[in-house]
């Protein structure tokens, strides 16, 4: 079969993903009751644990090197969980940021521009904090620094709560 | 030059005329200084084509001609469409520089890859009964097909992923770009493994087939009201509690 046949499925591939990626768009998150539903609970402090550089030393230094690697790898895939959960909710305040973004109210814009900033570099650290979770997994001797990640996300929350915040004059009014 | 159905007249003309519409309503709703590219892409296309139209119908103009105009509508189309896809990134990304700055480094990327496969593919095509003229436009369509609809959909996809939300008349500019270029790379690769030209016909009404859908496409959505701003601005009274409410849940401190 000539390699120009190939070019069918390739092609029905891409329209496949135009169609999931335009369905995507329709997708959009512009009340915090949206918000409740799509996002999903994350425990911070588990995760800091997972990934806390004495408690591994601790297990590392107290267990024999098979079972540390084979500990270790459950609590990688975790935080791994634990991230891609954290993804999720960032891709959400992302969309909520943007439709905030679009207010009429000045105050509301800037904090929607912001938060969507905020969530936008979230989505990137949690993108490069998976790819070092799964490196870890398969090589389980390796240190993940967890603290930007964990920073970002807490960025993030602050500036969702000031959006909160700046409405509720409007509505109180 | 040839004699052709009235399916096959329809399909060519229809959708430039439509292009022309979508022009005016894209001047009428202000999206001239928004989309400057495309507005030019939609104009030249349709001026190109209704062009080809009349020289395929004159009996003045000889083969060898009317590929000529043919070679020079397909390029300045083609190079139009790649600026297109950069005046989406730049109207999409434009409010987040370090992410516009990420994102033409993936569409880079993309457009290197796309071209070394499109490379391979075409070394493996094929000779064509045609002349040069006439088949190389197809090979080159193909490869240019195939940059182009990987473009779009990582385009699509990277601005998903990052949850960026395009305006309605975004969307659709890049849906239908992605199944232009997606339809007519199968279309264009399966007529490129038959020399003798058997289905070029049918590949022919294939490809108008498609053109005229993404048309249509461009046309409802310069259609379409932009919705999006409503968005946040009705609130439910309530709305800090439930923000309240869903820190603590994601916090669990």
């Amino acid at each position: 079969m000539s390699l120009l046949w190939a070019l069918v499925p390739v092609s029905l591939v891409l329209i496949l993903l135009l169609w999931y990626a335009a369905r995507g768009q329709s997708r959009r998150v512009s009340s915090p009751e949206e918000l409740a539903k799509r996002t999903q609970p994350v425990d911070l402090e588990s995760f800091r644990n997972l990934l806390d550089p004495e408690e591994t030393d601790f297990l590392r230094s107290h267990l024999p090197a098979r079972e540390f690697r084979g500990l270790q790898r459950e609590r990688l895939r975790a935080a791994a969980e634990y991230v891609t959960r954290v993804s999720h909710n960032a891709a959400v305040l992302s969309r909520f940021g943007e439709a905030a973004r679009l207010s009429d109210d000045p105050e509301v814009a800037a904090a929607g521009r912001e938060l969507a900033e905020q969530a936008i570099r979230l989505r990137g650290l949690s993108l490069l904090m998976l790819a070092n979770l799964r490196l870890g997994i398969v090589l389980p001797a390796t240190r993940l620094p967890a603290s930007r990640l964990v920073e970002g996300y807490q960025r993030v929350d602050f500036l969702a709560a000031r959006i909160s915040r700046s409405h509720q004059p409007a509505h109180a009014a | 030059m040839e004699p052709h159905s009235a399916l096959w007249h329809y399909l060519w003309i229809a959708p430039h005329i439509l292009q022309a519409v979508v022009v005016g309503i894209m001047i009428a709703r202000g999206l001239r200084r928004e989309f400057p590219v495309f507005l030019t892409y939609l104009a030249v296309d349709c001026v190109g084509n209704i062009a080809l139209f009349i020289a395929d119908h004159a009996s003045r103009v000889s083969g060898e001609e009317y590929w000529r105009m043919m070679w020079a509508v397909t390029a300045a189309a083609t190079i139009l469409r790649f600026a297109v896809i950069y005046e989406i990134s730049r109207h999409v990304l434009g409010c987040y520089p370090g992410l516009e700055r990420l994102g033409r480094a993936v569409l880079r990327w993309t457009a290197v890859g796309m071209l070394l496969l499109g490379v391979v593919v075409a070394a493996r095509t094929p000779p064509n009964i045609n002349p040069p003229l006439m088949s190389g436009i197809r090979v080159v369509s193909c490869v240019v097909d195939l940059i182009q609809a990987g473009m779009v959909v990582t385009f699509f996809l990277f601005a998903g992923y990052f949850g960026i939300t395009m305006r309605s008349f975004v969307v659709g500019v890049t849906l239908g770009l992605g199944l232009m270029a997606s339809v007519s790379l199968a279309a264009l690769g399966a007529a490129m493994t038959f020399p003798a030209n058997t289905y070029q016909t049918l590949v022919d009404l294939v490809l108008m087939a498609t053109y005229h859908v993404c048309v249509l496409v461009w046309l409802f959505y310069a259609l379409a009201p932009a919705t999006e701003r409503r968005a946040v601005n009705v609130m439910p009274d309530n709305n800090l509690q439930r923000w309240n409410a869903e820190l603590e849940r994601l916090l669990m401190r």
